[in-house]
């Protein structure tokens, strides 16, 4: 039989029999120190030595196999069963909230609705359903298009009233993002033409490319280099069990 | 002259509202046919595609949704004509839940083009799904990407597809064009499938996004990046196909204008008002 298979095999088990201790034992198991914090952090800190350890390792190496393998499937695996607890806890929350009539009860039928429409066709036609394809296209898409489209509204109103020079960096900042709003479009092009002077020298599209290339991107470096940092940092504090606000607002 | 402008100050965010409406109504009507200038990015990108001999296989990552498809869906289309044309076998793939949809809309609406009514799915696309966990899907795909996609979108049994003849994982594909409008996508391809793999990534993203992976593209990493409209609109007309991108830059201009205008309407009314005072 296949090592992984096995492997695989063992864990699943192992996870059931947990589950199921925990079922039939109860509070007992429920209270117990090794279950609640010493078993998890040793599952946290295996786990996540073993995803940093692979990105140490050349593709090329048997090892590596073994190991992208595993977690790739266990990843999934994972993730699918959280995709089911979210479903779930959006159904039995918008079931209360209906139940209990809170604010805006209402929405929650119609969100109910839908979430049992779509999974109905979705379920018995699969993705080349006619009705399936009908929610999507007709509901769906021109939902989210409308949604994303108003922002356009939003930030000409929130650009009146905020983007304002009311002191030096205000000015830089307005005059580099007039710029770049220019150079973005052709439109833009055609009026910079019209500038006396400065058009001779400068190419609007250019110029806004340059404030891209060289001043936008030395932020955006900082950032990523920043966030990485902190993230690794992060990580390690989980890791290593400094950090256990994953375990619930009781630790 | 300080009233008008203390008014103007004030004024209701509705107006501002139908003067967008108007900016983009009117372009619509009434194209303003503006010239389509290439930038360096869209070229580069284009370029990765074009260098492509006949046959070769690619991975096209779908990595939005609904929300973000006025930008990425012309994008995906100019970028699926220039492979149909170039005879490039696309794999679709998506990191986003949304994304398969959004590939079989692209597909259903170029396969019904007379221009490409030889091609087949199956054959020269094929559209795999998504599965969850973006890191661990690009990750697997470097091990076997059947593997992580056992069935293409609709259950059929990958492995069975013609296209996947002699794909077994990114060492297989000629390059990886994802069109990306979050965190997962380019970014992630970059620092999994380039960093580890060293396949050629190459990508579009939505104009608000885009400066995120400008460290990459300075860094070689990403190989071109198509900017939003109107890096699709400068894709379009590197394949000679004007369509939507094309049309929404007009609009957009004029919104671009309008921006400018109320800025520094805003600006210049405060500085009269505020001096008065």
């Amino acid at each position: 039989m296949d090592k992984m298979a096995l492997f695989n095999g063992f864990l699943i088990i192992f996870f059931i029999v947990l589950f199921v201790l925990l079922i039939v034992m109860g509070q007992t198991l429920r209270t117990s120190l090794f279950l609640r914090r010493k078993l998890p952090l040793a599952f946290c800190f295996i786990m996540g030595v073993t995803m940093i350890f692979q990105f140490f390792i050349p593709p090329e190496n048997s090892l590596y196999k073994e190991i992208e393998d595993l977690s790739t499937k266990w990843i999934q695996i994972i993730s699918s069963f959280a995709l089911v607890i979210g479903l779930i806890s959006l159904v039995t929350m918008n079931f209360n909230k209906i139940s209990r009539k809170y604010e805006d009860w209402q929405y929650s039928i119609v969100l109910l609705l839908g979430f049992f429409i779509t999974i109905f066709y979705g379920l018995r036609d699969g993705f080349e359903g006619k009705e399936f394809d009908f929610i999507f296209n007709y509901m769906y898409v021109p939902m989210q298009s409308t949604m994303f489209s108003i922002l356009a509204f939003f930030v000409a109103s929130a650009a009146f009233r905020a983007f304002r020079a009311r002191s030096r960096e205000a000015t830089l900042l307005l005059t580099a993002a007039v710029i770049v709003m220019l150079g973005r479009v052709e439109l833009g092009s055609v009026i910079w033409s019209y500038i006396p002077v400065v058009s001779r020298y400068f190419d609007v599209s250019e110029l806004a490319q340059w404030i891209n290339t060289v001043f936008t991107t030395a932020g955006q470096r900082a950032i990523l280099l920043g966030a990485s940092l902190g993230y690794i940092a992060a990580s390690f504090k989980i890791l290593l069990g400094i950090e256990r606000s994953y375990f619930g607002s009781e630790e | 002259m300080k009233a008008l402008f203390t008014i103007i100050n004030n004024m209701d965010r509705r107006y501002i509202f139908l003067a967008m409406v108007i900016a983009v109504i009117l372009p619509l009507i009434k194209p303003l046919a503006l010239p389509v200038k290439i930038t360096p990015n869209t070229q580069s990108s284009f370029d990765v595609i074009d260098s492509l001999a006949p046959g070769s296989k690619i991975l096209l990552s779908f990595d939005y949704d609904p929300a973000s498809s006025p930008e990425l869906q012309p994008m995906a289309k100019a970028v699926m004509t220039h492979c149909f044309r170039k005879d490039v076998k696309m794999i679709a793939v998506a990191l986003w839940p949304q994304g398969p949809m959004m590939a079989k809309k692209a597909f259903e609406s170029l396969s019904s083009d007379p221009e490409f009514s030889g091609k087949k799915y199956g054959v020269d696309f094929v559209n795999l799904g998504v599965q969850p966990s973006y890191v661990a899907v690009v990750k697997g795909m470097g091990d076997s990407i059947a593997g992580v996609f056992p069935t293409d979108f609709f259950g059929n049994k990958t492995t069975d597809f013609e296209i996947m003849k002699g794909v077994k994982n990114y060492r297989d594909l000629a390059a990886i064009f994802s069109l990306t409008t979050g965190s997962a996508g380019i970014g992630t391809y970059v620092t999994i499938a380039n960093a580890q793999y060293k396949t050629i990534v190459t990508g579009g993203c939505t104009a608000i996004s885009s400066l995120e992976y400008y460290p990459y593209l300075q860094s070689k990493q990403l190989i071109g990046l198509v900017e939003g409209l109107k890096g699709a609109s400068e894709y379009e007309r590197l394949v000679k196909k004007p369509a939507l991108a094309t049309a929404g830059m007009d609009v957009q201009a004029v919104v671009h204008m309008m921006l400018i205008f109320f800025i520094l309407l805003a600006n210049v009314s405060q500085m009269i008002v505020g001096k008065q005072k």
